[in-house]
This record gives C-alpha cells, sequence and structure tokens, in this order.
C-alpha cells in the first residue's frame, strides 16, 4: 500500500512528500522523487499527513522551546550581543540499524588506534621508528606538547571523550572527515534536540524505534569515574569550563548538572599540599577527576601558557604525582592535526593489523612536492583546509571560490606547506529541511559522534547531525550559520512499533 | 556537592541571583503603586517620582542623562534603561548572568523562568508610546513572574546551603529596600507628620504600604494608616514577611544553617553582627526609635546591614584559601 498516494488523495494541495531529492547528491531519507526509503516509512507517512501548516506550527514550538531553555552558543567576534539560539530542523536524520553498526564498528576500531598513538608517540615512538609516519609531521603538529613526554595516564587511555565527524558520498558511503581528540562540542545539543523532539512530535517518535540516548550522562560519569587515581570513597569529578563566555557553556553546565559533577572554573581550583582542590564554603575539597573543556596549552601556566588564568597553576605536577586524572589528557590533539590525520589508515594498520573500516577521504598534502604541485593546479576544483583549523574557519572551496582567493591559498600554501592540506570536493550527502514555506528541501550534512574511552569503548548512537541550512552549502559548522537535527538510529528495519 | 556545600563563587553568585530578583520585584512594585498613585492626585505631583529616584539612590545618574523629571523619564529609567544598574532590565540581566553561571546548581525550570522573562523584557518595545499611558499590564506580567519563580525555587529547591545562600540575598534585599522605601517616604511626608493627616497625606502613606504589599494586612491589624503604626509595622512586626525583624530573623536561620552554629553562638563576623542586628531589634520600641530620629535610626541599620554583606563575603565568597580543611 502506498501511504504517500493515499495522503495525496484526501488532500487537495500535494503532499510535501512530492519532492525531488537532486540527482546528484545521495538524499539520506528519500530515494527518488516522492519515494521515502523504505526503513523510515513511517516517519514519510507521518510527515505526509501532517502536512505544511501543521509542520511549521511544530517547528516554532520547537524552537520556542530551545529558546527558551537558553540553548545557546557564543559566536566570537560578534558585536553587542554574542549570544545565539543553534538553529535547529525539525525534520530527524535517521540511520538505519545496518548502517550504524558498520558507523560504530569502525569509530572503535579507529579510536583504539589513534589512542594507541598517541600514547605511543609520547613514550617510544615505534611508529616514527619503523618508519610509518615522518616525525617531521609529528613533531611539527601544533598539537604535539613537548611537556607531556613521557606522562602515564591511568590504564593509558588519552582520548577519554572524543568524536569524528563523519560524511557520506554521492552513493552514501560513510567517511571520517576528521578527528577531534581534544574537547569535542555538542552532546548537549543532541541531547537537548532529542528532549524537543519527544515533545514536539511525540506520536512519530512512539512508532519508530529509536535507540535511545539519555544514559550518555551516566556512561560520561562512569567514564570519568573509572580513571580516579583513588580507590576510596567516591571520586570527586568536576567539569573544568573557561566560564560564561565560552562559545560551549551551555554544554558544560548542562553535561555538569546531568551528571552531578561540579561545574568549576580555574579560579574554584587550587593547588594545595599536592592536590587539587576546589575552594568552598567549607574551605577546600580534593578534586580526583577533572573533565576539562579548556584548551590544553591553558590548562597549567606552570606546564603550558603562562599567561593562563583559565587554568590552575601546579595542576600537571599533582598528575604527575598520580594524584588527579585529568580528561581528556592534554597534549592528545597531535592526532587532530590534519596531515597526521592522513596517516590515520596506517596508524590502524600498524597497531591492529586491520584495515580501516571507516575510510578517510582521500587527502594530498602539500608538504609533499608532488601532492603540493597536484594541489597548486587544481585550487578550482579541490577543498583547503588549514592542518590545525577548526570550525569552518581558514578554508577554501574551491568550486565556489574566486579567482583571487585561489590566488591568495596559493601563496599561502606555498609559504607554508606543511600547514595546509587539500582534499576533493566532496558530494556530500544532503536530508531534506522543512523550509520557511514549510517545504521540504535538500541541505548537506555531516555527523558527530560520540565515543566514551573508559573501561571500554562506547558509543553513544547517532549523534550530532550539523546541515549547512543554506541551500548548496558545504560548510555546516554552527560559527558560520550551520543547524543541527534530531539523529535517529533504529533499532530494526522497518522500526514499526 | 553530596553534602549541600557549594563552591564559594557559585554561592556567591547564587546570592547575588536572588538579590537581584529581589530588586526587579521591588522596583517594578514601586513603579506601579507610583502610577496608580499618580492617578489618585489632584495635580501633576513630580516630586513624587523624584522620591522613587531618591529610594534607589539613582537621582544624580538620573540627573545626568535627563533632563526633566516626568513620569515617562522616571520610568523609562527605572524599568528599561541599562544606563541605571538599577533598573529593573538591568537587574534581570544581572539575575540571569548569575543564574548561568550557576546554571548546573538552578533547577532547569527554574533557570526557564528566568530566561523567559528576560528574552520578554529584552524584545519590550520600550518605546511605544502606549507603554507609558498604561504600564500597568507589563508591571504585572513581570510581578507574576516574579512570583512564578519564587513559588517554583520554594517548592523544588533542595534545602542545602544553596538554599540558604538564596534566602540569605533575598532577605537582605529585601529588608534594604523597605528601610529605603520608608526612609524616603517619611523625609518627604515629614512637614506635615501628625497623628491625624490630610487626605493627601493619607493617600501617600497607603500607596507607600502598597508598595511594600502590605496595606491590607496594616489596615487589618492597626486600623487607619497612621505614621507610628506604619514604623512599628515596617521595622518591628515579626508577623510582616516585608518588615526588617522578619527579614533579619530568616536571614539569621539561614547564616547559621549553613555553617550549623547553634543560635546565641557565632564562628564568623557575619554571624556576630547580624546576631547582634536582630537582636537589638527584637528589643527596640517605637518610642525610642522616634526619640533617636527615624532618619539616624534607619541610617544605622542600612550601614549595619552592609556590614553584614561585606561580612558574609569575607567568610564565604573570598575565603583565605588555607583557613580551614
Amino acid at each position: 500500500m502506498n501511504h504517500m498516494n493515499q495522503s495525496q488523495n484526501q488532500s487537495p494541495t500535494p503532499s510535501i512528500l512530492e519532492y525531488e531529492p537532486e540527482a546528484s547528491f545521495y538524499n539520506e531519507l528519500f530515494s527518488g522523487k516522492g519515494r521515502v526509503r523504505q526503513p523510515m516509512r513511517v516517519l514519510g507517512d507521518a510527515l505526509g499527513e501532517m502536512g505544511s501548516p501543521e509542520l511549521l506550527r511544530r517547528q516554532q514550538a520547537a524552537e520556542r522551546a530551545l529558546l527558551r531553555m537558553g540553548i545557546t552558543f557564543q559566536v566570537y567576534g560578534d558585536e553587542g550581543q554574542g549570544e545565539r539560539v543553534f538553529p535547529f530542523d525539525l525534520i530527524p536524520r535517521v540511520i538505519t540499524s545496518e548502517e550504524w553498526d558498520q558507523v560504530e564498528r569502525g569509530l572503535k576500531q579507529r579510536i583504539t588506534a589513534l589512542n594507541l598513538f598517541v600514547a605511543d608517540i609520547y613514550d617510544e615512538k615505534k611508529i616514527i621508528k619503523d618508519g610509518i609516519i615522518p616525525d617531521s609531521v609529528v613533531y611539527s603538529s601544533s598539537g604535539y606538547l613537548q611537556p607531556c613526554e613521557g606522562l602515564k595516564p591511568p590504564h593509558g587511555i588519552w582520548c577519554h571523550v572524543s568524536g569524528s565527524d563523519l560524511v557520506r558520498d554521492g552513493k552514501g558511503d560513510f567517511f571520517v572527515l576528521e578527528d577531534n581528540l581534544r574537547c569535542p562540542s555538542g552532546v548537549s545539543y543532541v541531547m537537548a534536540n532529542r528532549l524537543v523532539m519527544k515533545r514536539t512530535f511525540p506520536e512519530v517518535f512512539a512508532r519508530m524505534q529509536v535507540r535511545p540516548i539519555s544514559d550518555y550522562p551516566e556512561m560520561l560519569l562512569n567514564t570519568l569515574r573509572s580513571i580516579s587515581p583513588h580507590t576510596q570513597g567516591t571520586p570527586n569529578t568536576v567539569v573544568l569550563t573557561p566560564g560564561i563566555y565560552n562559545s560551549a557553556y551551555f554544554e558544560h553546565a548542562f553535561l555538569a548538572h546531568q551528571t552531578g559533577a561540579e561545574l568549576v572554573e580555574g579560579r574554584d581550583l587550587v593547588v594545595s599540599d599536592g592536590y587539587v582542590c576546589m575552594k568552598t564554603t567549607r574551605g577546600l575539597k580534593r578534586v580526583d577527576v577533572i573533565y576539562r573543556r579548556i584548551n590544553d596549552d591553558y590548562l597549567d601556566p606552570q606546564m603550558f601558557h603562562p599567561d593562563s588564568v583559565l587554568g590552575v597553576a601546579g595542576l600537571m605536577d599533582v598528575f604527575k604525582e598520580g594524584r588527579v586524572a585529568i580528561a581528556n589528557m592534554p597534549g592528545t590533539g597531535v592526532a587532530d592535526d590534519k596531515v597526521v590525520y592522513a596517516y590515520v589508515p596506517d596508524m590502524i594498520k600498524y597497531y591492529l593489523d586491520q584495515d580501516p573500516i571507516l575510510p578517510n577521504v582521500p587527502t594530498y598534502l602539500c608538504s609533499r612536492e608532488d601532492e603540493k604541485a597536484y594541489v597548486l593546479d587544481h585550487l578550482h576544483e579541490l577543498v583547503v583546509k588549514e592542518a590545525d583549523g577548526a570550525g569552518g574557519y581558514g578554508m577554501l572551496i574551491g568550486p565556489a571560490s574566486t579567482k583571487a582567493e585561489q590566488d591568495k591559498f596559493a601563496e599561502l600554501i606555498k609559504a607554508n606547506p606543511r600547514g595546509y592540506i587539500a582534499q576533493p570536493t566532496l558530494a556530500l550527502s544532503t536530508a531534506p529541511i522543512l523550509t520557511k514555506e514549510g517545504l521540504l528541501d535538500g541541505r548537506h550534512l555531516d555527523l558527530r559522534p560520540f565515543v566514551l574511552y573508559g573501561d571500554d569503548i562506547k558509543v553513544l548512537p547517532g549523534g550530532l547531525s550539523r546541515v549547512a541550512m543554506r541551500k548548496g552549502s558545504l560548510v555546516v559548522n554552527s560559527s558560520q550559520g550551520g543547524g543541527s537535527k534530531d539523529t535517529w538510529v533504529l533499532c530494526e528495519e522497518g522500526g514499526v512499533a | 556537592m553530596s553534602d549541600g556545600t557549594l563552591l564559594s563563587r557559585v554561592a556567591e553568585s547564587i546570592y547575588w541571583m536572588s538579590r537581584y530578583m529581589e530588586r526587579v520585584e521591588n522596583t517594578v512594585r514601586l513603579m506601579d503603586v507610583n502610577w496608580h498613585l499618580m492617578l489618585d492626585l489632584p495635580q501633576v505631583q513630580t516630586n513624587e517620582w523624584e522620591s522613587l529616584l531618591h529610594v534607589s539612590g539613582d537621582f544624580d545618574l538620573f540627573k545626568s542623562a535627563y533632563e526633566e523629571v516626568n513620569a515617562e523619564n522616571v520610568m523609562r529609567f527605572m524599568t528599561f534603561d541599562l544606563l541605571n544598574p538599577n533598573s529593573m532590565y538591568a537587574c534581570l540581566t544581572a539575575a540571569r548572568e548569575n543564574a548561568r553561571a550557576v546554571r548546573d546548581v538552578v533547577t532547569p525550570e527554574m533557570w526557564e523562568l528566568i530566561n523567559s522573562m528576560y528574552l520578554m523584557v529584552k524584545a519590550y518595545d520600550s518605546n511605544a508610546r502606549g507603554f507609558y499611558r498604561n504600564p500597568f499590564e507589563f508591571y504585572r506580567e513581570i510581578q507574576d513572574n516574579v512570583l512564578h519563580f519564587y513559588g517554583v525555587q520554594h517548592a523544588t529547591t533542595f534545602r542545602g546551603q544553596a538554599w540558604h545562600f538564596n534566602q540569605l540575598g533575598r532577605m537582605l534585599e529585601r529588608a534594604d529596600k523597605t528601610s529605603r522605601i520608608l526612609d524616603v517616604r517619611y523625609f518627604l511626608l515629614l512637614p506635615s507628620l501628625r497623628e491625624v493627616g490630610t487626605a493627601l497625606e493619607d493617600l501617600q502613606w497607603a500607596a507607600m504600604l502598597r508598595s511594600v504589599s502590605s496595606l491590607e494586612p496594616f489596615v487589618k491589624k492597626y486600623g487607619p494608616v497612621h505614621a507610628r503604626g506604619i514604623i512599628e509595622y515596617l521595622l518591628l512586626d515579626l508577623q510582616n514577611p516585608r518588615s526588617l525583624r522578619h527579614c533579619l530573623k530568616i536571614s539569621d536561620h539561614s547564616l547559621r544553617d549553613i555553617s550549623g552554629t547553634a543560635s546565641g553562638n557565632h564562628h564568623n563576623d557575619a554571624e556576630r553582627r547580624l546576631g547582634q542586628l536582630c537582636a537589638d531589634l527584637n528589643y527596640l520600641t517605637v518610642d525610642e526609635i522616634i526619640r533617636q530620629g527615624l532618619h539616624e535610626c534607619l541610617d544605622d541599620l542600612q550601614i549595619r546591614m552592609n556590614q553584614v554583606h561585606t561580612a558574609i563575603s569575607e567568610a564565604y565568597f573570598n575565603p583565605d584559601a588555607g583557613e580551614t580543611t
């Protein structure tokens, strides 16, 4: 039975499902004009039954709820009010059980190898000695921190919370676009989006078997507690934030609230008698585990950035004495570098003797003469990125660029070849959003899943689907006007409850 | 923390969040009552608006930014003007910033209420001519929101230190505002202070009681409005939830709950000063106040309340790191 045609017959106006996805991209919800993919039929039917006015009304209700909840982020460089609501689109992005199975296995494999790499780099450096990755690449990564040499985190785990950004190509295959091993943010938006979706779309939700995500705070707390250096009593766990003006402050407060950890700023902490302590109304109290959401080089002004007022003087000395645990460890950013990224498939082979389950996007390293020459000849068709860039800043998107912009990047690359990589412009997958007119229209999107590494490795089902809200745009970062969608991972194909 | 203890910074933010919310409510109430009073008065009495500026101590700041003391200017200055740190909008912004800094201890419902209020005021068109002709609905909505906030807070807050710092902030602010309102009104009405006032003075005294939401209970207990009764009611009456004695008594309880110190003892300067102040108010009479002079008496009380505030800051918000264990 064709539900879509049925709803069309009932209504004099054409169904909003009569939408034609662009043929050149993989559309995550539609396989063709008016054809919703089989496992997502239940969602498609519900959208068709609701129609434009009802969907628009629910979209507005969802936006109001997010505004009331204060789910905002700070945009740097904005004049005046820098506090913005993260744009949210009502139409969920659905991932089937089978697709997710591959993603989950791939992420576990990748984080295992990356963690072994970081541990190796700050210790024996076998991967360099065996000639798999050149030392010049490792030591020139801006995330490499010499003071971390010889550090031994509990259980050998450096990357407790990570999130690699995934994209899908024209065929719908998943690729890893970049790794985030420092302080990946966004998981609070995942939780908030789900909460709002449950309030605004209860009946659809009830009819699809969507994997729950509500236990993330508990998983996070267990991961953090598992690295406590003190076995007696309940570990005192804190979330260390730069404060309310940080772009991700909402998330820091949210995670503290949800896990019951104390939300602290650097000025709340002090090193006293060889321990990290927090200043309370009843004096100093020992801290066992710090989930830090401030950058590596601000953690301890004695060890890293001497001018920092965000961190805690002497923190790293306490760590070396084994009296406090830090998640993530400083120094993990060495693997966020986009040149190091290009070597991750080799790391997986080297440390695990496996083939990557999730492939990398093909990457040209401008530090290699032949690849640099290719990049300079093909700037108009490649995406060029700074090796240590993030947040969608410092990019050249070749096909959308002017000659002047290409010339500027050519100069930048020639001046600092190590600082740039290039990738083919991907035909990023699209998913329909609800436009202001109440119609469906495709937008490019990516996916940031969240991975926890404690006693074992856990992957949150789904993650943050970031959407370029502007038609045709390939930049999904929130700082560049991107929005988000709730991400539904189905329990089984079909998903009819 | 599981034992209800707080980070010093968090304790300070909760204290200020509550002070600012109380200030929002008091400011709005004053504006609303004054606006109603003006409708009853025979001619334009600009000193009624001017007196409001004296209550918050912002007269000089006002004069630096506005030419004329009139209803619209004073309402704008006291309601929306961010240049004035005591305006309702400025206080609401400050309350929200403090709440944001402690979102992990503020319940989501409380946060949503503060945030919704803030967004409502932020979006409000303060230039709409209609507002100054009839501000009643706006002021009522703000008051309702604050009371809603108090209700949710009362019903959902865990009674640990967070609750008591919140009580301290609110009650010290309320005591301060009550004393200021009494001081300014008394000063204005002083020349004609009699046992039986004129009809005009009665209106003004009644308006003052309304501005501390106390008219009906006052009349029930003391009969027709008169100065001695008002002094007793606003300063010494333990049953009046806005009297100094009541507010300071609640503050004293909370301060002692924070440290676990029994009544009659003290383990820091804040407890000693607040305990002394409460004891003095317990045994003070209206006759003594009038003998000393109401203004001098209120001045003394305000200085001592400020000293309590400073002592609380020193004991809890900026403690010497090595002092306790």
